[in-house]
């Protein structure tokens, strides 16, 4: 195990002892060890905050595609069927659904119609921090259902080349299904592992919107709050990190990478970053120019990399979104 | 990377498990570039999806395609148009009364909503119905597939 995350979790486990966390994580329905670690970020108050935000289930949110429509228009089409839409204010293509109307949100004309994706708003934000551009070779290495992936095509009205690679059989139907509703052609579809499968070197972005626990997406399913160990943490952090480093040989010099996982736990996020940045000296963080909160700097008496403060978070009680890491990083090689 | 439009390459997928294939245009030579870099083999799906080939099947029109000619259907294309409620049944899978198409006529047509949108592929077909010859749209490959099949 990484050494700095053994550390880490000898002091998760004396924190979870702690009668008083042990009640609210019993409160709650969560393992004692998740909330131990919230309380280590957030202190007491912000952890009652998360926990009782995550009691509340996310209003739906759509990303209009204004590749295919304009979303004025779209947000007449679906209020004359008895929807009632509300624009985010970030980000800027996405609607909060505050009530539903006729038929399913996932069946209406206009999502046959590839006029809208179904999507977090903090997962929508997400490609932002890309900044795709028209003309650039882009892998997106864990990409099913599609969500960034159609929006990664969206945001350079169909001109960039996407790379989008899905190692699971069963997820890469809706992948391609989304690709084509949305009507985008510039793309290849790669069924593999994206730390094994050859894929072309020198992109200009990478997008890793890393496999991870969910820690994110509690309110969304709640089972999450007691479903994953120490050890998966562990194992899913290892995962990350031989990811983000197959990034990192994959973009060219002067390339963008974007890390993201929707998950609450530091481990997944900034100690990701951390390994990375003090192994890899070719590595700089940017900012990501998303209304995120700040990275953590320091986790349980660990000092991590302060670059990484230039990364972003979203939180449920903050923000009203699934939980979510952020991180952009560039690559320049002498 | 080029914008060049190289239109006549086709690339033909084997669908794993299956014995139909997958016909693709990939829009760029970039593209057919950086698809071979990656290995056929690895690739599930790439460009504009044509169609399909099966056994029985000689080609079986995609549902981009239906959106990419749409607009051909002012002048070149075999089209036709439904009405409201003609879009319901179709979207659902179901035949349509000639009554609901405007425009009938039989064989393959691209289908079309009273907006212009393209709902996908149909068949116009004449079927005896309780004695009365009726002339119906029969879907091939409709946009209710994205929920139905899509995944
Ligand atoms: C968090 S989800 C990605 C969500 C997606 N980016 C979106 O916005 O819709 C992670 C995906 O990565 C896939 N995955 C996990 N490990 C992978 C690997 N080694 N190579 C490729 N895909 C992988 C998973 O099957 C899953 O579909």
């Amino acid at each position: 195990m990484y050494e700095l995350l053994a550390r880490v979790f000898e002091k998760v486990k004396t924190r979870a002892s702690d009668p008083k966390v042990r009640e609210l994580a019993e409160r709650y329905g969560y393992k004692a060890y998740m909330v131990a670690r919230y309380v280590e970020v957030l202190g007491w108050s912000g952890t009652q905050h998360l926990l009782e935000a995550n009691e509340k289930p996310l209003t739906p949110t759509i990303r209009c595609n204004d590749y295919l429509i304009d979303c004025g228009e779209l947000e007449e089409r679906l209020e004359e069927k008895g929807y009632v839409l509300e624009r985010l204010e970030f980000p800027p293509l996405g609607f909060r659904v505050l009530e539903k109307g006729v038929g399913s949100l996932g069946g209406t004309h206009e999502y046959l119609q590839g006029y809208y994706y179904i999507q977090d708003a903090a997962s929508m934000s997400i490609a932002y921090a890309l900044t795709p551009e028209p003309g650039e070779l882009i892998v997106d290495m864990a990409a099913a259902p599609g969500g960034k992936s159609t929006q990664i095509l969206q945001l350079t009205r169909d001109r960039a080349l996407l790379v989008a690679v899905e190692k699971n059989p069963r997820r890469i139907r809706p992948l391609r299904s989304h690709l084509q509703r949305m009507r985008f052609s510039r793309y290849i579809i790669v069924l593999g592992d994206s730390l094994r499968v050859p894929l072309p070197a020198g992109a200009d972005r990478v997008l890793l919107d890393a496999p991870s626990t969910g820690e994110g997406i509690i309110r969304r399913d709640p089972s999450r709050k007691a479903s994953r160990s120490l050890s998966d943490l562990s194992y899913i952090h290892e995962t990350q990190y031989r990811l983000l480093s197959r990034a990192i040989s994959l973009v060219k010099s002067g390339g963008v990478i974007v890390y993201s996982a929707c998950s609450l736990a530091p481990e997944e996020g900034e100690l990701v970053i951390h390994r990375v940045l003090q192994e890899h000296p070719e590595v700089t963080v940017e900012p990501h120019g998303l209304p995120a909160t700040p990275g953590v700097t320091s986790y349980f008496s660990v000092d991590l990399d302060d670059r990484i403060a230039s990364c972003g978070r979203f939180w449920p009680h903050i923000h009203d979104t699934e939980g979510f890491f952020v991180c952009r990083l560039r690559v320049r090689r002498n | 990377m080029g914008e060049q439009d190289i239109g006549n390459v086709i690339i033909a997928l084997g669908a794993r498990g299956g014995d139909y294939v997958e016909v693709y245009a990939p829009p760029s030579r970039e593209l057919l570039k950086v698809a071979v870099k990656i290995g056929v083999d690895n690739i599930y799906s790439m460009g504009l999806y044509v169609g399909m080939m099966a056994p029985g099947i000689w080609f079986k029109p995609s549902l981009p395609l239906a959106h990419k000619l749409a607009p051909l259907c002012k002048s070149k294309a075999k089209c036709v148009e439904v009405d409201e409620a003609g879009e319901r049944f179709f979207l659902y899978g179901r035949s349509v009364l000639s009554e609901r198409v405007s425009g009938w006529k039989p064989g393959l047509v691209l289908v079309l909503n009273t907006r212009g949108e393209a709902l996908g592929w149909g068949r116009g077909t004449i079927t005896n119905i309780g004695g009365v010859k009726r002339r119906l749209l029969e879907p091939v490959w409709d946009l209710g597939w994205y929920l139905r099949r899509g995944g």
